[in-house]
């Protein structure tokens, strides 16, 4: 899996003011796939909530790692939609996901 | 609630204000109560909260004063035949004032000609994404257009003795 991210702009001046991180899956076989492909998969699987996880703590990651490689503070968007992540994102909301992070710190 | 962005943000060291999460509407639809609540949790972390692909799906006004909201961004495809369909641009130019009047950032996506971007900017939208641009890059091709931050880019010059094109997190 990696991030692609879609540069956000302002309208005025066209200067970049954020970007939005947006999941793709690259396979050596199949080249790069998009979302709508191998989501419904990882919806199957059971496999969107890490996903979830694994898109927003990257998109964090990256956009300090920029900012600390002299890059200008701009915005990151995450996308929660069941396109890209699948509904049970909101599993990240719940009182049961909540209390697994509260009681092991590597969840 | 809650807790698993909150220690996401806190391990990144990302600023909180500089994180926008987009929600959709369809992803209200189901136990829009308890969604809500945890979107007014979110908010409470310092996030910025946008609805994404306004306009589409089964839309709902009431949303806008419900949901805890920072920006609106208009669907795509109203841009589609924006010059052929007047409905399209009374879609939009009512869109950014709605959104201007809730005290909302504007985000225009799917935008992909300079005679879009000329409706928008007449039209008072905020910001826009699409391929008149660029479309979504790999982190070490968007790390080449983003803006440089004054002071520390003169600091990192400083310990590099050159430029830091490449370096940034491969996500």
């Amino acid at each position: 899996m990696v991030l692609y991210y879609q540069p956000k702009l302002d309208v005025q001046t066209n200067a970049i003011s954020g970007v939005e991180a947006l999941l793709r899956w690259h396979t050596s076989d199949h080249g790069l796939i998009p979302p709508n492909k191998f989501i419904p998969i990882a919806e199957e699987t059971g496999l969107m909530s890490p996903i979830g996880e694994w898109v927003l703590s990257h998109a964090c990651k990256q956009l300090c790692e920029w900012q600390r490689a002299g890059k200008a503070p701009i915005g990151m968007a995450v996308n929660l939609s069941p396109y890209n992540f699948g509904i049970q994102t909101w599993q990240l909301f719940s009182n049961e996901s909540s209390k697994r992070a509260a009681s092991n710190p590597s969840f | 609630m809650a807790v698993v962005f909150k220690r996401i943000i806190e391990t990144s060291g990302i600023e909180p204000q500089l994180l926008t999460l987009e929600v959709t509407e369809s992803m209200l639809l189901e136990d829009i109560g308890s969604r809500i609540e945890s979107l007014h949790r979110l908010k409470d972390l310092g996030l910025t909260l946008s609805i994404d692909d306004f306009g589409t799906g089964y839309s709902s006004l009431s949303y806008l004063k419900r949901l805890p909201l920072d920006e609106l961004k208009i669907d795509r495809s109203f841009f589609v035949d924006l010059f052929e369909d007047t409905k399209s641009r009374s879609l939009i130019s009512s869109l950014i004032t709605l959104a201007r009047n809730l005290n909302l950032r504007t985000v225009a996506e799917g935008v992909e000609t300079e005679q879009q971007l000329h409706f928008l900017q007449e039209e008072g939208c905020d910001q826009y994404q699409g391929f008149l641009f660029k479309p979504p890059l790999p982190s070490a091709e968007v790390f080449e257009l983003l803006p440089c931050s004054e002071v520390r880019s003169s600091e990192v010059e400083l310990i590099t003795g050159s430029g830091v094109q490449g370096s940034g997190f491969k996500g």
